[in-house]
């Protein structure tokens, strides 16, 4: 064939023939571009490489690979972050093997990974578990650790739940549902406690691969832990801080859990109640757990914590193995679980004086009613002040009849020192006597006038100070000073009072 | 450096181009000082050296050529006007150095003419390697234009090694290819569409001609090739594959 060399390549040169067709020869490359040259074309080899050559040559393959790199980059990049495009929640299941779902919207089982040797037997005896519903995966997870001889009796079994993307407020009755079976199921051998682990402490847990439940266990108990120390130093002083840190961590592990019944009355109070249990479980947990499971910087802030706290630890095994009968989960729990739950700090209050060993139970939930998220040291104090006023020597049950407005003002301000209070209660005071010294006007001594008479200011001031012995008896449980001083700038409030009383009196006219 | 010449002028050189031929002389003298580079380079293309403006005298031939270009552009063709030009340009220098060589071929031949008596048989080896000096100027001719295909080729996403691949052996399919390539560059619209876009209406193609669709899908690059030959003013080249350009 005949034709012009229009490329030279390196292994062949191209030529065109005067027909128009191009062809690969190989000549020698003293022929120029252009020059026409007598040529055999290349036999196309029909093989493998040639079949690839043609694949990637076409446009609609190269599209093909391409996206099928990209997604064989991109897949391992988020199983590494753990972040399958779907995944709802993850579940991590602690009994003793552990492991760890993915679950999609609808809570079926996207993806099973095992967190130790234990659970990785678990998962082979299950074998496929995907698209599994988890109620379904949690039960056979729990039969088949019993199976497998994991399983004690009466053993603990967690569920950590974390949401893959903040999830407050979102609708858990799937949850609770789930958490009530299994619990039904299983309720005569195994303790199950659900919680929700906060999304940073996944991500945590992540990064140092260890379970996301041993890891918020762990800041759980250390925190109460924490907590308990500063009670044990200065239980009296610090109530206050102690009461902010409970709260505190309530606060973390409810979130999401108990926005969506913050509408029943009780429900702050049972949620407070199965933190504490679950803050129990936790360290049981974590006792049980083999120290060498855990991360080396939590292990020895653990041991750390024990050193200081040997005393406390044994004090907390003893209370919780008496509480070991109770159920679970909060929503569940007995009614009397109440006293039980207290913690020893709270023990101690027990004894007070006004409240007896109930402590302030009812006002506390109807406060709550309205003030839901106001801490447990107003509630207590509020609780108190109640009781004060119910108790009151010359009210009785209904209080003054300025009471509605201070109630009121109490759930406008919710910031209240102790100064406002001590206010409140003279105003209280103020008012009772404004009563008393009318009935004295108008019955006894209208000579006397505004003053009343002496005799009657002193039995007065016995009846103010019936009050203050109670406000003293409790000041004790809060503040284990001398009351000595306190009481005496009392006696000059009451002085002040008698003015503020006079010039209240005068407002009164003016009316 | 044409990019940015481009971008200076608001108008396309296609435009200005055709200003020119309406009596535009400011545009002229504007294009042809301005596109000195350009032709420097095309002068240069063909001479395989570096082309000085000031002495080479191929420069100045490339200068006229570059000028008869603007006349003689026409739109229609399809092709660029710069293209176009670099070919005028190509071809009249290659006319130049050709002349240049038979000047001197006439020179020794006037030597050997000196002697006493020419010999038939130098006479004779003369016109053999005139013979073959001429066929060597076509290769020269078909070599520029080719080195311009295969520019053209790449605006395509083209290569002649590619080319070779799909190309249809057989020849009936190859006709068939080429007469498709014809008519896309016999039609206005689809020409200038295939110019904008580099790429084969197929829809608007397959109801005008005597090929199925999946025949042009499958042979739609070399189509483009033929159709990129037919289009650019390749003069030497298209006389060789005369049968397609038929």
């Amino acid at each position: 064939m005949k034709g012009i060399v229009v490329e030279h390549k390196k292994r062949y040169a191209v030529v065109m023939t005067a027909d128009g067709g191009f062809y690969k020869t190989t000549i020698d490359r003293t022929h120029d571009i252009g020059e026409e040259v007598q040529f055999t074309p290349l036999e196309e080899k029909v093989g493998l490489m040639s079949k690839l050559r043609s694949l990637t040559l076409s446009p609609q393959w190269k599209v093909a690979a391409a996206i099928m790199l990209s997604l064989a980059i991109i897949y391992p990049l988020l199983s590494w972050t753990n972040q399958s495009p779907d995944t709802y929640a993850y579940i991590n299941v602690d009994i003793n093997p552990s492991v760890s779902f993915e679950v999609d919207e609808s809570y079926d089982v996207i993806k099973a990974k095992p967190l130790n040797d234990d659970g990785e037997a678990v998962l082979t005896e299950l074998g496929d578990v995907e698209g599994q519903s988890l109620q379904e995966i949690s039960s056979q997870v729990i039969t088949t650790s019993r199976d497998l001889g994991y399983l004690e009796s009466e053993r603990d079994i967690l569920f950590g739940v974390s949401y893959a993307n903040d999830m407050s407020g979102e609708d858990d009755s799937y949850l609770q549902s789930f958490s009530n079976d299994l619990q039904n199921q299983f309720q005569d051998e195994y303790e199950l406690t659900l919680f929700e682990v906060p999304q940073d402490i996944r991500e945590q847990a992540e990064e140092e691969g260890t379970s996301m439940n041993v890891l918020y266990a762990s800041n759980q108990v250390l925190d109460q832990n924490e907590a308990n120390d500063r009670d044990d130093d200065n239980r009296d002083d610090d109530q206050e801080t102690d009461n902010t840190d409970s709260t505190d961590v309530s606060n973390q592990s409810e979130d999401g859990s108990n926005d969506s019944d913050a509408g029943t009355n009780d429900s702050s109070d049972e949620s407070n109640e199965s933190n504490r249990q679950i803050e129990q479980v936790l360290s049981r947990f974590l006792e049980r757990m083999d120290r060498d499971d855990l991360p080396q910087g939590l292990r020895d802030k653990l041991d750390e914590v024990d050193i200081e706290d040997d005393r406390d630890e044994d004090d907390e095994r003893e209370t919780e193995r008496d509480r070991d009968d109770h159920p679970v989960f909060g929503e569940d729990g007995p009614p009397g679980q109440r006293d039980d739950d207290n913690d020893q700090r709270e023990d101690d209050r027990d004894d007070h004086p006004v409240f007896g060993e109930d402590g302030p139970p009812g006002q506390q939930k109807d406060e709550n009613d309205d003030d839901q998220d106001e801490d447990d040291t107003r509630d207590d104090r509020d609780g108190e002040q109640e009781d004060d006023r119910d108790d009151h020597p010359v009210f009785g049950e209904d209080g003054p009849p300025g009471k509605q407005e201070n109630d009121e003002r109490e759930e406008e301000e919710s910031d209240q020192d102790d100064e406002r209070n001590d206010d409140r209660e003279q105003a209280d005071e103020r008012e009772q006597r404004e009563e008393d010294d009318r009935d004295d006007e108008k019955d006894d001594h209208p000579v006397f006038g505004e003053d009343g008479p002496p005799g009657k200011q002193k039995q007065e001031d016995s009846s103010d100070e019936d009050d203050e012995s109670n406000r003293n008896r409790q000041n004790n449980d809060e503040e284990d000073s001398d009351d000595q001083p306190e009481r005496d700038e009392r006696d000059e409030r009451n002085e002040d009072d008698g003015e503020r009383e006079r010039d209240n009196d005068w407002d009164e006219d003016d009316d | 450096m044409l990019q940015r010449l481009k971008k200076t002028e608001d108008v396309p050189l296609e435009e200005q181009v055709l200003a020119v031929q309406q009596g535009d002389d400011e545009t002229r003298h504007h294009l042809l000082s301005s596109y000195q580079p350009f032709i420097a380079k095309a002068v240069s293309n063909v001479c395989k050296r570096y082309i000085n403006p000031e002495q080479d005298d191929e420069f100045s031939i490339g200068l006229m050529a570059f000028n008869d270009a603007i006349d003689s552009y026409s739109k229609d063709k399809g092709s660029s006007f710069l293209t176009f030009a670099k070919l005028v340009i190509s071809r009249k220098v290659i006319d130049y150095i050709r002349k240049e060589a038979d000047d001197v071929t006439t020179m020794s031949l006037d030597q050997s003419e000196d002697e006493d008596e020419p010999s038939t048989t130098e006479w004779r080896v003369s016109q053999v390697s005139k013979d073959e000096y001429a066929k060597a100027q076509d290769n020269w001719y078909r070599q520029i234009e080719i080195e311009e295909y295969n520019d053209r080729l790449k605006d395509f996403k083209l290569s002649f090694a590619e080319l070779a691949t799909i190309s249809p052996k057989h020849e009936d399919a190859r006709q068939s290819a080429q007469d498709v390539a014809q008519y896309v560059y016999q039609d206005d619209a689809l020409r200038e569409y295939v110019l904008d876009k580099k790429r084969l209406p197929i829809k608007q193609i397959e109801p005008h001609v005597n090929v199925s669709k999946k025949t042009i899908e499958r042979n739609r690059k070399y189509i483009l090739a033929v159709f990129v030959l037919l289009v650019e003013d390749f003069e030497y080249l298209k006389e060789y594959v005369k049968g397609v350009s038929e």
